[in-house]
């Protein structure tokens, strides 16, 4: 069978969970990925993907605490599963291979 | 405290964010809102806050999208796979779907053109016809020019009359022969009341048609464009009509052809002195009129009746749509109900088909199942079986019903009004398309199959079966009842003897105008003619039956008032040779008939049939005489009745006069019209074919010979519109009782498969065959008794109200004995085989497989 295929914007927010921990919230997720990668996704984006890795099993959530801060409730927070890290790390691995051995011409600028 | 989420954005999300995300999605939101509470310009936080809302629903939205148009891709191919693989229910239930979708389209197509859609005029609610009615109740569409002025002032209700008479004339267009075209002689006022003026040229001005003014022509659209080349300078040319010239004033705009088939339009003059004083051969005339406002019939006719009418009573005002299509409603409502019919069994029928396509595929989808494929996939699947099937069907319905109305244009045409303008277009499109979506919603119910995977939901299939059996007696009781009816109308004698006859339409080359007498232009082929070995006699005539069109007309009879003669049957006048009658072998049941003196001129004499005589009082008419076209002719002799007119029409008076007195003693002018050659043979007609053919052939120059056939196919041509009508119902119901059949034959081999491990334990248990074979039989024939109980309640209403429409009579107790006995006969024939296979199972094998 093919290696789950992910998409760039997949990466990211596995990634950007991957790296928050417990604290992974989607508001969390996109401000991870703004402050590391510079990249400003809007939040239908943010939602819409980490409802899709959920749904494809490469993602799980729970509820946090209720917070005092959001009127006494709780965020859902995400949590990397399993088959999420080995779908990253067959990306990771799919792309070095591509990268390995190219050279690209320097910019003539 | 903070104000809640704004409305707009609240409803956003909750329309489209997922139920699995529990609102938190909405809780991120509102605490972001609330820190967006904190700053000043709380306006722009609104629109931003809703933004990301609409954004965060258009992601979900188009994220459901993808994810739905995969999965129905993934479906219609695994669908399109599987009816690949196992092709044969797929077809049988395309093929049944197909046949409903597109005989239900063309008929539909039918109904629309020619009764629901509004006629082609302006304003066309307010046009009318208006009859003549008699004390008795009588109703005569055809009225006198002494009406139509008596009206034309008295009636507040209308705003315009016009009033108009048809006949087929010979126009002399750009071709070198003249060409026969059902032309009518109207007033002036006709455009007007119709509001569709010519589009090129001008209408009718009140100058045209009166006495001393040249004759001015309004052609239609179809025969500018195909007698005259659509020349743009036609206004102003002349056009000879029956060797008349008349001077074309305009063009009707395309459509335009009233009444129905018109191609040209000749203005006459109903006022004035010429009329009143009595020309009756223009005499029989049919109204349209166009009311002042758009009022209901009711009060119209109740506006007309409220009147003080001098000498007879006022009009009767038919709507026009009505007047014009008349009984053909009736014939088409009810073959609409026929094709119905036939579209709910192929629609029953194509579902059980599916239906026991999906349960003979028990095996294959529990494996499905057992590899991880839900109920719903599964059912998903089944249903786009069910979606791709119908609409392949309904593509291919289209093709057939396409072919249907260029066929139903050729053969009813000429008969049923408005038919020429039927064809496949966008409302019968869309009609077809719903056709379609019903038939693949019937289909895809086939679905439900799989909800009892392991067992065959024996009541579902034997309701389908019974539903299908129920509308086969309603077919047949409608085929029996149209039958019958048919068989009727040939029964009826026409009073002549078609058979051996061989008529030969002629007419006379441009060249024989300037020859004046009949005798100079047909004697020489005539005399040929009757020299031909097996020739019994020959003889001319100017009409033929069963040509509904000729000269109709009233006539005075010595002594009878104008009134009297006007209000009597018109009378078909027929030019006739010397030895026509005994041709015909037409009885001459009193006096004499013609005698070859009386074709060469002097005194004009006619012999009438005993409808005319009964009219001057039986035998005594002889010696009598009568006026016709103001002209004084002796009754010599009176024929026995014959039918010469169409066979559904009712047979008119008629009355034969010397062909010389008629087509020929008016000079060139009417010299161009048709005439048939009539031989009779002694034995059979097909013998002297090739003579008379070279014969015609042959003859020096005189007449240009326009078709041969014989009498007998003459008449069953026209008989073929009638038969058309039963062997539409006929079929229907073999169609809809072939594909029943189908059905049950489909339904009780998937049974049987279903119960054979059934079967095969009790036989291990020593049941006898014998028994499992009645069983089987028993329950199909207990179906099958139901629906056809059900169909023989629903029937005897039916044929009732078949009658009510076409006449004939409701069958009896034993014709639907018969169709019960025949459907169960049927049934249990399908059955047989089945029922075989059941008879040869073989228990040890089928405990094995076990």
């Amino acid at each position: 069978m093919s290696p789950q295929v992910l998409g760039e914007l997949e990466q990211m927010v596995l990634l950007a969970v991957a790296r928050l921990g417990d604290d992974a919230y989607a508001v969390a997720v996109r401000d991870e990925i703004h402050d590391r990668a510079g990249v400003d996704l809007s939040r239908g984006a943010i939602y819409v993907t980490l409802d899709r890795l959920e749904q494809k099993g490469l993602l799980g959530s729970r509820f946090s605490e209720p917070l005092a801060e959001r009127g006494g409730k709780a965020r859902r927070c995400f949590r990397i599963k399993a088959a999420g890290s080995k779908a990253l790390r067959e990306s990771q691995r799919a792309l070095a291979s591509l990268w390995a051995g190219v050279r690209l011409a320097k910019d003539p600028a | 405290m903070t104000p809640p989420l704004p409305r707009l954005a609240a409803w956003l999300l909750r329309i489209s964010v997922p139920e699995r995300w529990a609102g938190s999605i909405h809780d991120d939101f509102e605490a972001d809102w609330q820190q967006r509470c904190a700053r000043t310009d709380r306006r722009r936080q609104r629109a931003a806050i809703t933004t990301d809302a609409l954004i965060v629903a258009i992601g979900f939205w188009r994220e459901w999208w993808s994810l739905t148009c995969a999965a129905v891709r993934r479906d219609v191919d695994d669908a399109a796979r599987s009816v690949w693989r196992r092709p044969r229910h797929a077809l049988a239930a395309g093929a049944v779907i197909a046949a409903g979708v597109g005989i239900n389209t063309a008929a539909f197509a039918i109904v629309d053109r020619v009764l629901l859609r509004p006629l082609p005029y302006h304003e066309p609610g307010r046009l009318v016809q208006l009859a003549a009615r008699d004390d008795k109740d009588g109703i005569s569409r055809t009225v006198s020019s002494v009406d139509v002025e008596a009206w034309k002032d008295a009636l507040d209700p209308i705003a315009a009359i016009a009033a108009y008479q048809v006949e087929t004339v010979s126009v002399q267009g750009d071709a070198e022969f003249p060409d026969r075209v059902p032309a009518a002689r109207v007033t002036p006022s006709l455009f007007t009341v119709l509001g569709r003026p010519p589009i090129i040229g001008r209408d009718f001005s009140d100058r045209d048609g009166r006495m001393g003014m040249p004759g001015a022509a309004i052609i239609s659209y179809d025969l500018w464009r195909s007698l005259f080349s659509g020349r743009a300078s036609i206004e102003g040319e002349r056009v000879l009509v029956d060797g008349q010239s008349y001077t074309i004033t305009g063009v009707a705009p395309p459509g335009v052809e009233f009444p129905p088939g018109v191609g040209l339009w000749l203005a006459r003059e109903t006022a004035g002195a010429r009329l009143r004083n009595l020309n009756i051969e223009f005499a029989s005339l049919q109204t349209v009129a166009r009311l002042a406002n758009e009022l209901p019939i009711e009060s119209v006719q109740a506006e007309i009746d409220a009147r003080a009418w001098a000498s007879r009573r006022g009009p009767l005002a038919i709507p026009l749509h009505d007047a014009i299509v008349g009984t053909t409603r009736r014939g088409l409502e009810l073959a609409w109900a026929a094709v119905l019919i036939l579209f709910l069994i192929a629609c029953a029928n194509s579902a059980a088909l599916l239906l026991a396509r999906a349960a003979s595929r028990k095996h294959e989808l529990s494996v499905r199942a057992a590899l991880g494929a839900g109920r719903a996939a599964l059912m998903r699947c089944l249903a786009a079986e069910g979606a791709i099937i119908a609409g392949a069907a309904g593509l291919a319905g289209l093709a057939i019903a396409f072919g249907l109305i260029k066929l139903f244009v050729v053969v009813e045409a000429e008969r049923l009004p408005r038919a020429a303008g039927v064809q496949l277009d966008a409302p019968s499109l869309v009609f077809a398309v719903g056709l379609t979506i019903a038939a693949a919603a019937t289909a895809m119910t086939a679905a439900r199959a799989i909800n009892a995977p392991t067992r065959w939901r024996r009541p579902e299939g034997g309701a389908l079966v019974a539903f299908q059996l129920a509308l086969s007696v309603v077919l047949l009781t409608g085929a029996g009842v149209t039958g019958a009816a048919l068989i009727d109308e040939l029964r009826q004698h026409p009073g002549f003897d078609p058979r051996e006859v061989v008529v030969v339409t002629v007419q006379p080359r441009a060249s024989m105008a300037r020859e004046s007498s009949a005798s100079a232009a047909y004697g020489p082929v005539l005399d040929r003619l009757a020299g031909i070995y097996g020739v019994e006699s020959v003889a001319m005539s100017d009409h033929v039956p069963p040509d509904a069109a000729g000269n109709i007309a009233p006539i005075i009879i010595e002594g009878e008032t104008a009134m009297a003669a006007e209000r009597a049957d018109p009378v078909r006048i027929i030019g006739v040779t010397d030895r026509y009658l005994s041709l015909m072998r037409i009885p001459v049941v009193g006096g004499r008939g013609f005698s070859a003196n009386d074709m060469v001129g002097g005194r004009a004499v006619a012999v009438i049939d005993t409808r005319v005589a009964a009219r001057m009082g039986g035998a005594a008419a002889v010696g009598r005489r009568l006026l016709i076209g103001g002209k004084p002719h002796e009754i010599v002799g009176i024929a026995a009745a014959a039918r010469q007119g169409a066979p559904q029409a009712p047979a008119e008076p008629t009355l034969y006069r010397p062909l010389g007195s008629g087509a020929f003693a008016h000079g060139p002018a009417t010299f161009l019209a048709e005439l048939h050659v009539l031989v009779r043979s002694r034995e059979n007609a097909g013998s002297v074919i090739p003579a008379v053919k070279a014969a015609v052939a042959s003859a020096p120059g005189a007449i240009e010979p326009r078709g041969l056939s014989r009498l007998t196919a003459r008449l069953s041509a026209v008989l073929a519109a009638p038969m058309l009508a039963t062997m539409v119902f006929s079929s229907f119901a073999v169609v809809g009782l072939s594909i029943t059949v189908l059905g049950i034959y489909g339904l009780l081999s998937i049974v049987l498969q279903q119960s054979i491990p059934g079967i095969g334990v009790r036989l291990a248990l020593g049941a006898s065959r014998r028994r499992i074979a009645a069983e089987l039989l028993r329950d199909a024939l207990g179906t099958a008794s139901a629906g056809v109980a059900i169909g023989l309640l629903v029937s005897p209403l039916v044929a009732a109200a078949i009658v009510e429409r076409i006449g004939g009579a409701a069958p009896g107790a034993g014709v639907y004995a018969a169709i019960a006995a025949s459907l169960l006969v049927i049934v249990a024939a399908a059955c047989a085989a089945p029922v075989r296979r059941a008879m040869r199972i073989d228990p040890i094998r089928t405990l094995r497989c076990e």
